[in-house]
């Protein structure tokens, strides 16, 4: 009887696990949110390559409408409607984007991408439609313009920002913004270039090294070796005894590393700290066989820095008061040549992003629908 | 019973009148409040300097390129059923004034208000008002012809001169704000010089490039006041800089190098130092265009510098010159004859006055002593101190361009120890008369 009673609670229990977690699947797919995404001029393969990681969610359940056309769906709630289309401003070519949806508080809005072609245009449209695809799931659950406050409030890609007021001398409401969108890369991204063009340009300058080796073995003292490597740390540092210009001209080159951090965005006292760790790298390790050297680690960083940061002003100097051209370039890549590199390299992937982000008024919507619906009724 | 009655309405009315203002006084204060604290956190984050003064915010800060921005905004409320804002705001010298009007029965005013007014504040910070780009950086090129006189005589008579070439870089974007008050911080100014002597007889391009120096001042911490009128001001410009000079000059006399025939390049006065601290006041006062300048300097900091009680040593007599102070014997020893060097360890005492005055009389005049002191780390008995006084002279020729002369005076002595073989104490002088022409560019 025992053992009956024992079986049945057992197959009671199941019952009820099987039960409860049906319940929950079933509870999931209810909460699941239906989502309509509508596509004007975008492809499957589109979809699949640039907005479906944007939109792949547990939350929603999502359908997908492809369509061909010049016009934008009116924004409906619940549903997201992407247009696509191209232009020409001013001879250049440009990626038109654009999106509508509706807020949790049934307010809808519009947002409007306008972006430079070319190389790393892949990149430009990813931002727009991450920032883009960003929004619209958060609208889901706050109004538009609590989340808009917000991201101008964090968000250091948005600059030139305009707000676009009704034309009213008393202003009670905000139809919507403008700003240009500059591409920044995480912090991470820049950390990792920053050590990679020191770790360069210190490459560099042991091939140098080992270049001028019949004078620099003058300064040798240790082996390759752990025991070495003790003594090394043990003995410390010291007054080093190299020519006048190695140890002023030449090490002002060394702290170059300053020069690099700066043009990863990273402040002066920042890029003072890397060009600090990049000196200490190259004393501990670029000259593995010589004794750590007291001068370079105060000349190399400071001379780096102070000069490094004259030179890079010098730079913007000949950038706004030189013309454009060859020249002008070539000048800017001998004073502070990592910096030119950066530069082309963020210039090519940030490329020219305008944005246009209006309140769609729901009171005029639905004077324009009415009106509509009687034009429709007359015809 | 009645009158208790009435008087209890009325009382209760007056308590609900009051209360009801109260609240509203306290409505305005918050929104107000809140909006410049928000405001304020968006600023700092964005590396702006302000300073909250009751309603409203003072800040200032320097574009990507260096451009002097300066917003100002100040925020005040009405209110009786309805809230009405002003913000007055000033982007450098242009003035906007915008007005928002607010229902106070919404739910959510505070939220609304910050919604709509929020985005305003922080478009200030994107200029509309463009303020010349020459307004941050202000350079100069100097084309210059000079002759050395490496003796104490007044009149240079070296045979072949020098070509001169000379670089002045300024970047201060405060330069042309005639009314302000402003904190700056790590990079806001930086004055630099580089100069180049070339040497036609040269054969090899270091031969050519003979005498290099530069003197980089970055500002790391220090104050702008500038007041007065378009016509007359008055500026001070003063705080904690650090420096960075480096100096090795063009000469051939006897007593200024290591050894005359073996080792050439070598002088007796040349040094590098950096000041982590340094004092710099720059005083400028401005009369209808023209002006007085005064400026003083004094600083401390690391250097590496060669001695004049080095000089005349023969090359058989620097083999036994084996001095911690003046580092030659070790390279021997290693087998390096050729590497010599005369130079020491040091805590360099910088210390700079000038006076000049602009455009009086169509010309600029300017007064300048620099003087240098050199104290070894390795000895308290080994110094050196180098003096430079120089006066110049320009005429504008045109606005950019000025033509005229530099007469330079440059004294130099030395102390060693009792350790070294040369002589304890020396001291040299020598002159120089320089042709020039400068063009603002």
């Amino acid at each position: 009887m025992k053992i009956i009673t024992f079986y049945i609670s057992i197959l009671l229990f199941f019952i009820a696990v099987i039960l409860s977690s049906s319940t929950v699947m079933s509870a999931e797919n209810i909460n699941k949110k239906e989502i309509n995404i509508n596509l004007i001029n975008i492809t499957e393969e589109d979809y699949i390559n640039y907005y479906q990681p944007f939109f792949f969610s547990e939350s929603f359940n999502v359908s997908r409408h492809y369509t061909y056309g010049n016009e934008i769906f009116k924004p409906a709630t619940n549903t997201f409607n992407f247009f696509s289309d191209k232009k020409n401003i001013n001879e250049k070519s440009y990626s038109l984007l654009s999106a509508n949806a509706v807020d949790a508080q049934g307010s809808p809005f519009l947002i409007e991408w306008t972006i430079s072609d070319g190389f790393s245009e892949d990149f430009r449209k990813k931002e727009a439609l991450n920032f883009t695809s960003g929004l619209f799931l958060k609208s889901q659950k706050e109004d538009i313009k609590s989340i808009v406050s917000e991201e101008f409030q964090s968000s250091f890609n948005i600059t030139n920002l305009t707000p676009v007021y009704p034309d009213e001398e008393v202003i009670s409401s905000i139809n919507g913004y403008e700003f240009d969108y500059r591409i920044k890369r995480t912090p991470t991204y820049y950390a990792v270039r920053t050590s990679s063009e020191i770790l360069l340009s210190c490459g560099m300058g042991v091939i140098n090294y080992y270049m001028n080796k019949y004078e620099n073995k003058v300064d040798w003292q240790y082996q390759y070796s752990w025991e070495d490597a003790e003594k090394k740390v043990k003995d410390g540092w010291y007054w080093d005894p190299n020519n006048f210009n190695t140890n002023t001209i030449y090490h002002l080159y060394a702290g170059m590393a300053y020069q690099i951090a700066r043009s990863n965005n990273y402040s002066m006292l920042e890029s003072f700290a890397w060009s600090f760790g990049g000196s200490f790298m190259w004393e501990f390790f670029g000259e593995w066989r010589e004794q750590v050297s007291l001068n370079d680690m105060i000349f190399t960083p400071m001379l780096g820095s102070i000069t490094g940061e004259a030179l890079i002003q010098t730079c913007d100097y000949i950038e706004r008061n030189m013309k454009p051209g060859l020249l002008r370039e070539f000048i800017q890549l001998a004073i502070n040549p990592f910096g030119w590199i950066n530069r082309m390299i963020d210039e090519t992937n940030s490329g020219d992003i305008k944005v246009r982000l209006i309140f769609i008024n729901p009171l005029q919507a639905a004077v324009q629908e009415k009106f509509e619906e009687e034009l429709m009724q007359r015809n | 019973m009645k009158i208790l009655n009435k008087i209890f309405i009325i009382l209760s009315l007056l308590l609900l009148f009051a209360n009801q203002n109260y609240a509203a006084e306290t409505d305005a204060a918050e929104i107000i409040s809140s909006l410049i604290n928000s405001y304020d956190n968006i600023l700092v984050q964005r590396g702006w300097h302000t300073t909250i003064s009751g309603t409203g915010i003072n800040a200032h800060s320097f574009d990507s390129t260096g451009k002097f921005l300066e917003v100002f905004f100040s925020i005040n409320a009405k209110e009786n059923s309805d809230i009405l804002i002003t913000v007055d705001s000033r982007q450098n010298s242009l003035k906007i004034k915008k007005t928002f009007l607010f229902h106070k029965n919404d739910t959510e005013t505070n939220k609304s208000i910050e919604k709509i007014i929020l985005p305003y504040l922080i478009s200030l910070i994107y200029f509309k008002d463009q303020t010349p780009a020459s307004s941050v950086y202000h350079s100069s090129i100097t084309l210059g012809y000079y002759r050395t006189n490496e003796n104490s005589d007044i009149i240079p008579d070296k045979e072949k001169g020098l070509f001169l070439l000379k670089w002045k870089f300024l970047k201060d974007p405060l330069k042309n704000i005639i009314n302000n008050n402003s904190t700056l911080i790590l990079g806001d100014y930086l004055d630099s010089t580089y100069s180049l002597t070339l040497n036609h007889n040269g054969d090899e391009t270091f031969e050519i490039i003979d005498e290099f120096d530069f003197d980089i001042e970055l500002l790391v911490y220090g104050h702008n006041y500038a007041s007065g009128t378009e016509e007359h001001n008055v500026r001070n410009l003063y705080g904690w800089f650090s420096n960075i000079a480096y100096f090795r000059p063009y000469l051939k006399a006897d007593k200024m190098l290591w050894d005359n025939e073996i080792y050439t390049d070598h002088v007796h006065v040349q040094y590098c130092y950096w000041t982590p601290a340094s004092f710099i006041h720059n005083i400028t006062r401005t009369d209808n265009g023209r002006s007085l300048f005064l400026s003083y300097e004094l600083g401390i900091g690391p250097s590496q510098n060669s001695s004049i009680t080095a000089n005349g040593i023969s090359d058989e007599e620097a083999d036994q010159y084996d001095d911690k102070i003046f580092v030659s014997q070790w390279y021997r020893n290693h087998g390096f004859p050729r590497r010599k060097h005369n130079y020491y360890w040091s805590m360099a005492v910088p210390a700079k006055i000038t006076l000049a005055s602009d455009r009086y009389l169509n010309s600029r005049v300017e007064f300048k002593n620099e003087f240098y002191y050199f104290q070894s780390v390795f000895s308290k008995e080994v110094y050196d101190f180098y003096n430079k006084a120089s006066f110049e002279y320009g005429y504008y020729i045109t606005d950019s361009l000025i033509g005229g002369f530099c007469y330079e005076y440059h004294y130099t002595s030395g102390n060693s120890d009792q350790n070294t073989i040369s002589p304890n104490r020396e001291s040299h002088s020598w002159n120089r008369f320089n042709i020039q022409v400068e063009m603002k560019i």
